[in-house]
Order: C-alpha cells, then sequence, then structure tokens
C-alpha cells in the first residue's frame, strides 16, 4: 500500500468505478491573457497586472461549457505552485 | 469644539469615507457620519465639509499620490480660498499615510470585473485496474476551483485531470510565467 500526502491531504484511494460524478468535468484547453490595467474611473494610476484564464471544460456527456477568471500575479504564483506540487505528487505514485 | 477635537473629527470623517467609498462598508451613510461626528453642526456645514474631504480623498487615491505630489498638492489647497487649514491639511497628510496602500489595494480589486480564483482545492487519487492479475495504478488529480465576482456568492468548478493534462496545464503555467517575468524586467 502506498500512502501519499501532500499539505492538502492527498489522498490514495481505490478506485472501482469510472468518475461517477457529473459534476467533474475535463479541461479540454486553457487559454491565458497577460494585461495590465493601466486605469479606471476611479485611479487614473492602476498600474495592476493580472492573469486572464479562459476553460474549455467537457463534461461527462461530452458538453462544453467555458468558464474565465482573472488572477493577480501573487494568486497566479499560488496557482502554479500548486500545479507543479500535484505534478510531482502524481509523478510519486 | 477645541482645535484638536476638530482635528479628531475630521480623522473620523476621513475614516468614516474611506470605510464607506474604498472599504465596501456601504452601510456608513452621510447621516451616519453627522451624527456620530459633528452632532452639533448644521446640515449646509456638515454637508459642505463631507463633500469637501470626499473630494480631496478621490484626488488622492485617483493619482495615487506619493509623499511628494501629496505635500505639492496639500500646500496648493491651504493656499486657496476654500480650501483647507494648515492643520486640516496634516490630518489628510496623517490619513492619506496610513491609508494609501489599503485605498489602492481596494480600488485595484474594484476595477476587477471577471470572477477571481478565491481558492484552489485538489486532490490525488490512485485508481486501480487489473487485467488478467495485472494491477495498473493511475493517478488522478482532482481539482476544485472557487471563483466569484466581488460581492458575490462563490461558483464551484470541479475538474480532472490525469497525468498528460497536469503536465499540459504546467507547460502553458510555465509560458505565462515568462512572460510575467519579461514584463517585470522592461518595466
Amino acid at each position: 500500500m502506498h500512502h501519499l500526502w501532500s499539505e492538502h491531504g492527498s489522498l490514495v484511494q481505490a478506485h472501482q468505478e469510472v468518475q461517477a460524478m457529473a459534476s467533474i468535468g475535463q479541461l479540454v484547453d486553457i487559454q491565458w491573457k497577460l494585461g495590465m490595467a493601466v486605469s479606471s474611473d476611479t485611479c487614473r494610476s492602476l498600474n495592476s497586472p493580472y492573469i486572464s484564464i479562459l476553460m474549455k471544460i467537457a463534461d461527462a456527456s461530452g458538453e462544453i461549457s467555458y468558464k474565465s477568471f482573472e488572477m493577480t500575479v501573487l494568486q497566479f504564483q499560488n496557482f502554479f505552485r500548486q500545479f507543479k506540487e500535484m505534478a510531482s505528487v502524481m509523478e510519486t505514485v | 469644539m477645541s482645535d484638536a477635537d476638530d482635528l479628531k473629527a475630521l480623522s473620523a470623517l476621513l475614516n468614516g469615507i474611506a470605510q464607506k467609498v474604498y472599504y465596501g462598508k456601504s452601510e456608513i451613510s452621510e447621516e451616519l457620519l453627522k451624527s456620530e461626528i459633528y452632532p452639533d453642526a448644521s446640515q449646509e456645514e456638515f454637508h459642505a465639509l463631507h463633500e469637501k474631504m470626499r473630494g480631496l480623498l478621490k484626488s488622492m487615491a485617483s493619482a495615487d499620490m506619493d509623499q511628494t505630489q501629496l505635500e505639492a498638492f496639500l500646500t496648493a489647497q491651504t493656499r486657496k480660498h476654500g480650501g483647507v487649514s494648515t492643520e486640516q491639511a496634516a490630518a489628510l497628510a496623517r490619513f492619506w499615510k496610513a491609508h494609501r496602500a489599503r485605498v489602492r489595494d481596494s480600488l485595484q480589486t474594484q476595477s476587477r470585473w471577471e470572477p477571481g480564483l478565491r481558492a484552489l482545492n485538489w486532490r490525488v487519487d490512485v485508481q486501480t485496474a487489473s487485467s488478467r492479475g495485472q494491477t495498473s495504478s493511475t493517478p488522478v488529480a482532482l481539482v476544485e476551483l472557487e471563483l466569484g465576482r466581488n460581492g458575490q456568492d462563490s461558483e464551484f468548478v470541479s475538474l480532472e485531470f490525469d497525468e498528460l493534462r497536469v503536465n499540459q496545464v504546467l507547460k502553458k503555467l510555465e509560458d505565462i510565467q515568462k512572460h510575467i517575468d519579461s514584463l517585470v524586467h522592461h518595466s
């Protein structure tokens, strides 16, 4: 038995069934945009970089949906770090 | 009111305005501020003071004034007709020094209209399958993204990834990081 733990409590489970939850999707494609908010009607000098992400998601039946969201540079760096951790955990399985 | 009381009241007013305009406390009204801070002032007097301070804060926030700009700005205000006294200018300077970063943060957040990433949770499961006595284990990452716009309820997006997909995403994220780095170095 392998026991793998990440600080997020990753679990090792025997998964006999196929992913059954209809609400879990697969990421088909991910597009990104690095932008800079220059100014707004309330702030003449925003100088605020942001990362905009567009996800193309397929649900269990193959239906496609899109979700988009924005991150600050700090949030992006955390996002990046989490995916690196995920990859390293998966690698050791 | 004594001078000291005057300035204390002014600081409280500036704080109240900031709470409402920049820190999201929409329940704070002009009437509330008057009743709490300047109960004895006339309606017109208070309104004029409130508007003046609101306008000054707006200018300071809009330009994200640094020390130099602030000094020049406030000095000009003390010199013009219907401006501020030197004591009031000092109170404004003190206030801005304490609140500048937070106000800036708030303005940046308010300018974001797309959903933000509120949280990211994940775990890795191992799928085991056996075929003719041989078992293989495949890792599957389950990711939950919590997305939400300012002041609105969160939306949860659940996704699953095999190792290949995770690495594909990682490649894109590395690309983004490269671009962020070059953005920082060219600015």
